[in-house]
């Protein structure tokens, strides 16, 4: 029975069966440590290596399925029904909003998104947008965000690069005049020599649900995020 | 080789989707509404109206532009530079004929099943299979409840599975909204919670709501209770008696009220609702009342997703009209002629009827069927006549001659019949 639960890959999962799609990496600790405390027997990080773990009877005697996956992932496998609900940062579904609930600030993994610019170039900024020759480049792991922010706040439609990684070195170089990615102390842009000129998301982590699951498993859910909703809210007051 | 524009084609094939859309328009041509075809493609020009001082270029700005915006419309050019756009939404394609269609004042109730062309959101068209109803003009609620009905219906003939509807309310929840106090506004007009909601981001729309959304919604008769005591005005009301009307209708434990939904566009003006099945992530189907720009285009309508649908359907468990039928008949040394005129028969008197190749794959489809929720009879067809295993249909069993009558062997047919293989 537990093979069969962990194979039952695609479409939604069964009714007795709750699957939460949790990211790996920077989060994950935290949004374990919040499941936990909202009354799901989540293992801690040691969890992470097995990608997909049944834990019988773990989600207030239900069946509980943890997909750990790649943040940007995790509103992609809510969507599709193969979670039911998942814990991802702000940044992923600014990226990808579509077909997803965001229900809850869960006030964990805060950080901002910004345009970070070479030091010396952040006099001119935003003047430089207009003159730039060629046309404004733009690195970015966040393409559709990007656009989106530079046409609705400067009217521009800048030239996109996307990148999987490491963007901040795209503009140390002058591939790009600028980047558009996620600072959290600012050591990384400064070891680098630039500095953030706009701020374009504050980001934290968010519970998100999908719609049908929502209206399936609503008892489930909605328990899990009574509790969730309170502890965010200490976390929230505690800042 | 495929039409790359139909994403979902391996799941569904296009006879299944075939199949999905006839059901579609056979259910709702019980529910009195009658086809109607719009054209694949429509010329731009004319139909544009750029807002005043606008400088962008044609049909970017205006009624139309804004339209083809929320949708993803794919325009192409013809030889002579005339611009053209790909059918991009059924309800908008069907409400630019209603003027020419229009009987009078008693509504006019038109259905569709067909294709659309949208760009996803790398741009890229891709034909999508919407198959509805639409209500022009509908009253308000028989409308909104007629919708619900009928689209619960169609699921239910497709063999979708347990259905559940949500309902919400545009215009209740910018009347109480109202009653709470002056809405904040965003950037279309509406209410800045009414954007958040239609986004999906419940986080935004909880700082901005000031009714406590999520607190009155639930079962039938929490929500009754609750909006009473709430206050409230004409809207109210109006919601309360379409709650009674889907009662009635027999939908009172499949529904859930949740004033959260209030439809992906901006054009939903009244009660919205969604139709899901626990085996897609995604509904099925939405619905609701709309006012469109431009004119008088109003009414009440549902659409849903064939392409959902059908990958649904394709998988393990039911298919349209080959999973529910009233009748699997399986011949036995029958000649052609004892077996053709017979299902004719029985298929003229209107019941649906399958043809197993043998007695074991009959046994086998019937008892799939059982699992699924109905319950076909079996029939033997023999060289000498044919017997029913278990009790005929209904009006089968009334028919002299019919029936257990025509039993060749005497054996007692009576009673449910239990699958042996």
């Amino acid at each position: 029975m537990v093979a069969a639960a962990l194979n039952g890959g695609g479409g939604q999962a069964g009714e007795a069966l709750l699957t939460l799609a949790l990211p790996k990496g920077r989060l994950a600790e935290e949004a374990a440590a919040a499941l936990r405390a909202g009354g799901l027997d989540v293992p801690g990080e040691e969890g992470e290596q097995e990608l997909v773990r049944l834990l019988p009877g773990s989600a207030f005697g239900r069946d509980l399925r943890l997909l750990w996956v790649r943040p940007a992932d995790v509103p992609a496998y809510v969507r599709e029904g193969a979670a039911d609900a998942g814990v991802t940062g702000k940044d992923a579904l600014a990226e990808e909003p579509q077909g997803v609930l965001e229900r809850l600030d869960l006030g964990f993994g805060r950080c901002r998104m910004v345009v970070a610019v070479r030091r010396a170039e952040a006099e001119r900024w935003p003047a430089r947008l207009a003159g730039e020759a060629g046309g404004l480049s733009v690195a970015t792991k966040y393409p559709r965000l990007a656009r989106r922010y530079f046409l609705e706040r400067h009217g521009l439609r800048p030239r996109v690069l996307e990148l999987r990684g490491s963007v901040e070195v795209a503009a140390t170089v002058g591939m790009a005049a600028a980047i558009v990615d996620l600072v959290q102390t600012g050591a990384t842009l400064r070891a680098n020599g630039l500095v953030a000129v706009e701020e374009v998301l504050p980001v934290s982590a968010r519970w998100i649900v999908n719609p049908v699951s929502l209206r399936w498993k609503r008892p489930l859910l909605g328990e899990l995020e009574r509790r969730l909703a309170a502890l965010a809210a200490g976390e929230v007051a505690a800042r | 080789m495929a039409d790359p524009t139909w994403r979902e084609e391996g799941a569904a094939s296009a006879l299944l989707r075939h199949r999905i859309e006839r059901t579609v328009l056979e259910v709702l041509a019980r529910w009195g509404y009658r086809e109607v075809e719009t054209p694949l493609l429509e010329p731009v020009e004319g139909e544009l109206r750029p807002a005043a001082g606008a400088g962008g270029a044609a049909g970017e700005a205006g009624h139309l532009g804004e339209e083809e915006r929320w949708f993803g419309a794919v325009r192409l050019m013809d030889g002579g530079g005339r611009p053209w756009r790909l059918r991009y939404d059924a309800t908008v394609a069907l409400l630019r004929r209603a003027p020419e269609l229009a009987s009078g004042g008693a509504g006019l109730r038109l259905a569709y099943a067909t294709t659309v062309v949208r760009r996803d959101e790398e741009g890229e068209p891709v034909a999508l299979g919407q198959a509805g109803a639409e209500y022009l003009s509908a009253p308000s609620p028989l409308g909104e409840a007629e919708a619900v009905g009928a689209a619960v219906d169609v699921l239910r003939a497709l063999g979708a599975g347990p259905v559940r509807v949500a309902l919400g309310d545009t215009a209740l929840v910018t009347e109480l909204e109202r009653a709470a106090g002056l809405p904040e506004t965003g950037e279309a007009g509406t209410s800045a919670l009414l954007e958040a909601l239609r986004a999906g981001d419940h986080v935004r729309a909880a700082g901005l709501d000031r009714v406590g959304l999520a607190e009155l919604g639930g079962g039938v008769a929490q929500v009754r209770e609750r909006l009473r005591a709430s206050g409230g005005g004409a809207e109210r009301d109006r919601f309360l008696a379409l709650l009674e009307h889907l009662v009635a209708l027999g939908l009172g434990e499949r529904l859930e009220v949740d004033l959260q939904l209030v439809g992906r566009w901006p054009y939903y003006a009244g009660p919205v609702f969604e139709l899901t099945v626990p085996a897609q992530g995604q509904p099925l189907g939405y619905g609701g009342r709309y006012r469109l720009p431009g004119g008088a285009r109003e009414g009440v309508g549902f659409a849903l997703d064939v392409g959902r649908l059908a990958a649904l359907l394709a998988g393990p468990g039911p298919r349209p009209e080959e999973a529910a039928p009233d009748v699997v008949a399986f011949p036995a040394a029958a000649p052609p002629g004892a077996i053709w005129p017979r299902l004719a028969a029985l298929r003229r008197a209107g019941y649906t009827v399958a043809l197993a190749p043998d007695e074991v794959t009959a046994f086998r489809w019937a008892r799939e069927a059982a699992a699924a929720g109905s319950s076909p009879r079996l029939l033997r067809l023999e060289a000498g006549g044919e017997r029913w295993l278990g009790r005929p249909p209904a009006a089968e069993a009334a028919r002299p001659g019919r029936g257990e009558a025509r039993r060749s062997d005497g054996e007692e047919g009576a009673g449910a019949w239990s699958p042996r293989h």
